[in-house]
């Protein structure tokens, strides 16, 4: 439902409400994210033409792209239900290394691949036993379990690189289908997969309704526990799977690669939730923003700013998001209250009109 | 009585008031809570403040604890001067004092601690244990409080907790007493001895000058303590009398407003077969509870918070878990119930908090209807919006939500509104048995008749219904009425004896019997 709808007053005549709802999906309340990288576009296009506009651009940002894409969206499970995980790039590091430590010692990559989401499982797991069954606030219990993982990572990996993994495995990351990287189709695949179990499944409706009122879910029958657990796990598969698609793309395994996911991810989250479906982290709202910073980011690069301007540039976008979602809500409240207050004072004239024969306060009786 | 000798001075003498207020308004939403309010507190003495639950009591204390912000055009002056609205700063520097329900004590924190929290510490750099702790025995003196200084407020009695919190609350400006001292509800769960200790305290600031503001619904002690009582009713203030003039029976009428007189029609239930049956309930408060519910009847509870009335909703709603008992439902017997077993039971619970714990605000009406029974056909089977919306727009039609959009947001709703599609959800879900909370709380007073005919309407398709409310929501639909007393139900009223005024004195009667 959108914001221009609600603002317009009760008495509005039918039709009026119906060009409106035409206009609706195009108002800039609802995809800002899609004009901005527009403009974004447009702006590295004039800037540095010779570089931006180029097939290699738009595919090392589609495919480059694709890791944090599949984590992002795994982690609007747990989102959508209210919790975080924070350990998501954690897992990415743990899942890669471990793929790439197997394939180092001569298993099969499909062996590798299948240990390394297992290894996944087994974190969304861990994460689900302290968060839903000890019951540990998810922020401080995922921050902890993240540091413990990223442990295990140094410790299996020893701080070093893992290199020469086999070409079989690279194809995971680097074939291409109709010019693209197969991650991008990977992501097409979830995001589909994502948005029908979000948005269009009892489950979505259930993750969504304990993420804005946890006691309200559960005392309408849903098993909330149950439901969290699952969105751990999920993020944690997703996670793992990002780390096995980055490994392969790098043709090596490394200790330190997964942690820099963690915060694009939950800017791309965040800054989701204020398109489309304004205050709801939902799946399309997700991958435009994980596009809409890349492209950001990439460009920036091209134009030849520094290395540091990546955690610049994702900082700034999580903190607008979040703000820009805040003020949508107030701007909401502030218009709810006058349409209240607009109705409070129809409803007074109303009761004031018949007032001669109203009701009377009561005789004092004494 | 009893309380003539107290009442030595200043009915004669003419004074200055310390607070006026003039013309007190405030509307929520599209209901008005409190309506031009007139009300003039002397020094010295204790002003009564009585009515029901949304009666206005509690708004008029926010409004001069800087809470809420009234209506323009309302004036409140202490000691002749204006008050700024909306700041709780303010209120303080005009010297009123405020002891909350809640106390307003920091769990977690010792006794000198609490004590220096209202009042700031003894020295502002260094601050020692020793020194605090002289400075809290003698303000506990002064009202004649023995604390040890070392024992954290959440281990206190409810005896103890009051007396801290009316100390700190009235020696914190030196050696001027404050003008204005607000106690709201201060003998809630204080046994009769324990009450007569709070009395003395409060005679005792009184004397000192301070005018108190006292808020309460128990009758009996407001006519003890009080020189003066005011009665609130919807917003209006009824009357305001000398407490020495009055007697209980007239406060009550006035309390209860005489159009509750008439009452809606109701047939006497001829008693089919039990449909819902409580045997030897327990919970934190219910001690051993049993009663039966036939097809289609609706049996009130009712009785002083604490009592156990309360808690009853939510066991039988499987919200909270039962200490023992069984309850029996067309013949299946269930020993325990959670939210999601008492469901597929078929007993739907309605619970009073409808931002936390019935509906989920920032979710469309729509899904709001459909959470309980989403999932015919599986978790993960495709969710036809347009099939939603149809459906929950079938059921607004139903129980009358106004706008009837499913797709509106619930907080764009009015909070009878949004309590109508709180019914729908429940009623949509084919229960064979309801259980509710306050279902009209907080709702205005045409919403109120619209659910009391749903209820009514609930009834009449053979669903048992329990339901905990105020006296007059209770006479509005009940065919029986079970009084709760300490956990157990003290007494039960038939259709045919039922009257505000009787539940009312129920209540209060069955408190009064308490042993210390």
């Amino acid at each position: 439902m959108s914001t221009t709808q609600q603002a317009a007053p009760a008495t509005t005549g039918r039709r009026e409400r119906g060009a409106l709802r035409s206009l609706e999906p195009l108002s800039p309340a609802r995809i800002s994210g899609i004009y901005v990288w527009g403009a974004l576009i447009l702006l590295f296009a004039l800037w540095v033409p010779e570089t931006f506009l180029t097939g290699t651009t738009f595919k090392n940002i589609a495919a480059g792209e694709a890791v944090t894409a599949l984590i992002t969206l795994g982690l609007l499970f747990p989102l959508a239900a209210g919790t975080f995980d924070l350990s998501i790039g954690f897992t990415v590091g743990l899942s890669g290394i471990i793929a790439a430590k197997l394939l180092n010692s001569g298993s099969s990559p499909t062996v590798a691949v299948l240990v390394a989401l297992g290894v996944a499982l087994a974190v969304g797991v861990l994460n689900g036993v302290v968060v839903v069954g000890i019951g540990v606030d998810s922020f401080i219990a995922t921050l902890g379990t993240g540091s413990v993982i990223q442990a295990v990572t140094l410790a299996i990996s020893n701080n070093e690189q893992i290199i020469g993994l086999p070409p079989s495995f690279g194809a995971i990351g680097n074939n291409e289908i109709l010019g693209l990287p197969l991650p991008v189709f990977y992501v097409i695949i979830f995001a589909f997969v994502a948005w029908y179990a979000l948005e269009h499944t009892p489950f979505g409706r259930y993750l969504y309704a304990i993420g804005s009122g946890r006691e309200a879910a559960r005392l309408a029958g849903i098993k909330t526990d149950r439901f969290r657990f699952a969105t751990l796990i999920i993020s944690a598969l997703a996670a793992g799977a990002a780390g096995v698609v980055v490994t392969a793309r790098l043709g090596s395994g490394s200790p330190d690669i997964g942690p820099e996911y963690l915060l694009p991810a939950f800017a791309a989250a965040f800054l989701g939730a204020t398109q489309l479906k304004p205050g709801r982290i939902n799946v399309w709202g997700a991958l435009i923003a994980v596009y809409l910073l890349a492209t950001g980011v990439t460009g920036l690069q091209l134009a030849g700013a520094s290395f540091w301007i990546t955690y610049l540039f994702n900082g700034l976008a999580l903190i607008i998001a979040v703000s820009l979602g805040v003020l949508q809500g107030r701007l909401f409240i502030s218009r709810q209250r006058r349409r209240r207050r607009q109705a409070a004072a129809s409803a007074a004239r109303a009761a004031a009109a018949p007032s001669d024969d109203g009701p009377q306060p009561p005789e004092p009786a004494s | 009585m009893r309380r003539s000798e107290e009442r030595t001075h200043t009915v004669n003498e003419p004074q200055t008031p310390v607070l006026v207020a003039q013309d007190v308004s405030k509307v929520f939403a599209s209901q008005v809570a409190l309506n031009g309010l007139n009300l003039e507190m002397y020094p010295g003495q204790v002003h009564a403040l009585l009515g029901e639950n949304g009666s206005g009591k509690s708004t008029f204390i926010k409004i001069l604890s800087g809470y809420h912000q009234p209506e323009t055009g309302s004036r409140v002056t202490i000691a002749g001067v204006p008050l700024d609205f909306g700041s709780a700063a303010a209120s303080a520097a005009a010297g009123m004092r405020f002891v909350h329900q809640d106390r307003g004590l920091v769990d977690d924190l010792d006794v000198a601690d609490n004590l220096a929290l209202g009042n700031g510490f003894r020295s502002r750099w260094w601050v020692t244990f020793r020194g605090q702790a002289a400075e809290a025995r003698r303000v506990l003196g002064q009202f004649g409080v023995e604390l040890d200084l070392r024992t954290k407020a959440s281990a206190l009695t409810a005896l103890e907790k009051t007396l801290l919190a009316i100390a700190r609350a009235l020696h914190d400006i030196g050696d001027n007493p404050p003008r204005v001292l607000v106690l709201d509800e201060p003998t809630e769960s204080l046994s009769k001895p324990e009450v007569e200790r709070l009395f003395g305290a409060v005679r005792a600031a009184a004397g000192a000058g301070t005018s108190v503001l006292y808020v309460s619904h128990n009758i009996d002690e407001v006519l003890e303590i009080a020189d003066t009582v005011s009665v609130l009713k919807d917003g209006n203030l009824v009357a305001t009398v000398p407490a020495a003039e009055v007697e209980r029976d007239q406060v009550i009428e006035m309390i209860v407003g005489r159009e509750l007189e008439e009452l809606t029609e109701i047939e006497e239930q001829p008693r089919a077969d039990v449909a819902l049956r409580v045997s030897g309930l327990y919970g934190e408060l219910l001690d051993g509870v049993s009663f039966d519910v036939a097809e289609g009847e609706i049996v009130g509870v009712a009785g002083l918070s604490g009592a156990g009335q309360d808690e009853l909703p939510y066991l039988l709603g499987g919200a909270r878990p039962w200490d023992g008992g069984s309850v029996t439902l067309n013949g299946r017997r269930f020993e325990q119930l959670n939210p999601t077993s008492a469901l597929d039971a078929g007993i739907v619970f309605v619970s009073s908090d409808r931002a936390r714990e019935s509906a989920i605000p920032e979710m469309t009406a729509y899904e709001n209807i459909t959470l309980p029974h989403l999932n015919h056909g599986g978790t993960m089977r495709w969710l036809s919006y347009r099939r939603d919306r149809a459906d929950a727009r079938d059921w607004m039609q139903r129980t009358d939500v106004r706008p009837c959009d499913p797709a509106r947001m619930l907080t764009t709703f009015s909070g009878g509104n949004q309590q109508k599609v709180v019914l729908a959800r429940a009623l949509r879900c084919r229960p064979k048995a309801l259980v509710l909370d306050h279902p009209v709380q907080g709702v205005d007073i045409g919403a109120k008749f619209a659910i009391y005919e749903l209820l009514l309407r609930a009834a009449e398709d053979g669903i048992p219904i329990v339901v905990a409310g105020d006296p007059e929501d209770l006479v509005a639909v009940c065919h029986r009425v079970l009084v709760f007393r300490n956990g157990r139900i003290d007494s039960e009223l038939p259709r045919a004896s039922l009257s505000v005024e009787r539940i009312t004195e129920h209540c209060l009667s069955s408190q009064r019997n308490t042993p210390a």
